[in-house]
């Protein structure tokens, strides 16, 4: 069963002028249907603007579409009598760790979502000490948030949502302000719940690198859904992308230069073993790559 | 304009239990028209070490000078100074504020004693070095732009005090992959037609490999690598070691190296990756 399904989704949003007169309105979202499976790991491209935050604003009922319909988890967004309940089911983290880290102690940051679900002390104590342990920071449970990395945070704000045990977390752009390093905590963190606790992951990310390992991609433009397959499908589609505001990784753009330069590798290369395999497969049949770029051309 | 930072010590907290040292004996010289790049994790003490280029902060110990005079010497104009050193901090649009964008690129000019004419002049010609140089950009209200327009209208506020320095933190941070493209080859272009030093400070290892010509590495508060991205990125795994690591293509070309392939293992962009890996067929 899915956990996320859209069907149809359209969010059109009014624009006012300074006396609160409507003088244009926007199509933000534009006839979004789409299928998240429980358990799957989900990134959704697109470059600024493109509707990717508005459309994961519906999933946990922040927003709510103007035409179509979302469900979660069997659940209309709509319904207003299954609001705690979607909330719950689908966490959110944002893009900036301090702008939603409350709490003066790590463990109590942790534990606000779980004691606004009415739940006794004791449950309460045992969700914050498995969600730090899931993503790693439980020996800071004492620490004052400020004194954490970006990464850190962020994990930190993961465990908040975690705690709530949501089937679905929603994650819009959470290593944008990160260092590389916390962004690789950040991903490993998120691949772990995805894998041990089979919580469904729908990361919206401008960094291509972050795609890779994922089940499946869909990449969003002016409100609408134009591309969706396996990263390394939507990888093959180098110049779409670029079209489209977007980028490959570097490993895919490097393999692109070369089949350009005549070398007959595959389409989709998105990881490094893979290009080693394929450059050394070529090596040793003794492929000849042409003298210059003109005589692929012609 | 030539900056030496001479045994740079700050410490946040001094006297207390958090004590730390953000910057710890930080020498190095940067000369006018470099374009660096300054890297380092979170913490690693790269924004306290470009608040001290500008004067916002102040070294416990140690001296910066510019063109050999200190900043610490009494009577300096800091006012002069922090015109002369341009800062752009991280999600500089959050800090737009007037009601159109040219009045809000007039606002550091006219801080800095310019007549409201003389300002409107150097708004107008700032705003042109970062492509909003028309009539429509500016009447229209810094909040009505697009996010990488607003983000240049940001660093034309500060261009608009004609800085010899021009330190941006993070300017690519949250723009999309093209977005990030444009803000770094304007900023390349500003650092070519106006002849002025550049300061990036970048997580992203392929923007400093692809821009810039000298690489500071930054760790707990110790400079810990200075040199040209190649000469740096050649450690890689100590890079690691610091939370930071190489452009991608040089793993690649590592890997390659390892599964006994003649490559250059000093590639970082992905034309020399190419150049290199074609000599090999």
């Amino acid at each position: 069963m899915s956990i996320v399904e859209s069907k149809n989704v359209s969010f059109v949003y009014a624009v006012h002028d300074e006396n609160g007169n409507v003088v244009d309105s926007i199509r933000a979202l534009n006839d979004v249907s789409l299928k998240v499976g429980q358990g799957e790991f989900i990134t959704i491209l697109g470059h600024n603007g493109s509707g990717k935050s508005t459309f994961a604003k519906h999933i946990n009922a922040i927003l709510f579409p103007s035409g179509g319909t979302i469900f979660v988890d069997g659940m209309d967004t709509q319904d207003g009598e299954h609001l705690l309940d979607i909330r719950q089911t689908a966490g959110m983290v944002f893009q900036n760790p301090d702008n939603q880290i409350i709490g003066t102690v790590v463990e109590e940051e942790v534990g606000f979502g779980p004691e606004n679900l009415g739940l006794p002390t004791s449950e309460i104590w045992n969700r914050v000490v498995s969600a730090l342990k899931s993503v790693g920071m439980f020996e800071y449970r004492k620490t004052s948030p400020n004194k954490l990395s970006g990464g850190q945070k962020q994990r930190i704000a993961i465990a908040g949502i975690i705690a709530m045990r949501p089937k679905c977390i929603v994650l819009d752009e959470p290593t944008a302000m990160l260092d590389p390093q916390g962004r690789a905590e950040v991903i490993k963190t998120l691949h772990e719940l995805n894998e041990k606790e089979h919580v469904t992951v729908i990361l919206i990310t401008h960094y291509m690198e972050e795609v890779i390992d994922a089940d499946y991609c869909f990449v969003m433009n002016g409100g609408e859904l134009v591309m969706e397959g396996k990263p390394k499908d939507i990888f093959s589609n180098v110049e779409g992308l670029k079209n489209l505001r977007l980028d490959v990784p570097q490993v895919t753009e490097l393999a692109d230069e070369l089949i350009k330069k005549g070398f007959p590798l595959p389409k989709g290369i998105i990881k490094r073993e893979q290009l080693v395999e394929e450059l050394i497969k070529l090596k040793n049949q003794g492929f000849k790559a042409p003298q210059s770029y003109r005589e692929v051309e012609a | 304009m030539n900056i030496k930072a001479e045994h740079l010590m700050y410490v946040y907290e001094a006297g207390t239990g958090y004590e730390k040292r953000a910057l710890d004996d930080v020498t190095c010289e940067i000369k006018g028209g470099e374009f660096i790049g300054l890297i380092g994790h979170t913490g690693s003490g790269k924004s306290t070490f470009i608040q001290h280029l500008n004067g916002l902060l102040k070294a416990h110990s140690g001296d910066i000078k510019v063109d050999d005079v200190s900043i610490y010497s009494p009577g300096y104009n800091m006012i002069e100074l922090r015109s002369n050193v341009g800062l752009v901090f991280q999600y500089p649009e959050h800090q737009l504020f007037e009601s159109d964008v040219l009045k809000d690129v007039c606002f550091g000019p006219r801080n800095l004693g310019a007549s409201k004419e003389e300002a409107e002049v150097l708004a107008k010609e700032a705003l042109a070095s970062v492509n909003l140089g028309s009539e429509r950009f500016y009447k229209a209200s810094p909040f009505d732009l697009s996010g990488g327009q607003k983000r240049r209208a940001a660093i034309a506020g500060v261009l608009a005090m004609k800085p010899k320095v021009l330190i941006l933190d993070e300017p690519t941070a949250g723009l999309d992959p093209k977005g990030r493209e444009e803000i770094l080859g304007l900023i390349s272009q500003i650092h070519k037609d106006l002849k002025i030093t550049v300061i990036l400070v970048s997580h992203s290892m392929e923007d400093v490999a692809n821009y810039v010509d000298r690489l500071l590495v930054m760790d707990k508060g110790v400079l810990a690598f200075d040199g040209t991205p190649k000469e740096v990125f050649r450690h890689y795994k100590e890079l690691e070691k610091l939370g930071l690591a190489a452009p991608q293509v040089t793993y690649c070309m590592n890997d390659l190296k390892a599964a006994g392939m003649d490559v250059d293992t000093d590639a970082i962009t992905i034309s020399e990756a190419v150049e290199s890996i074609m000599k090999n067929f």
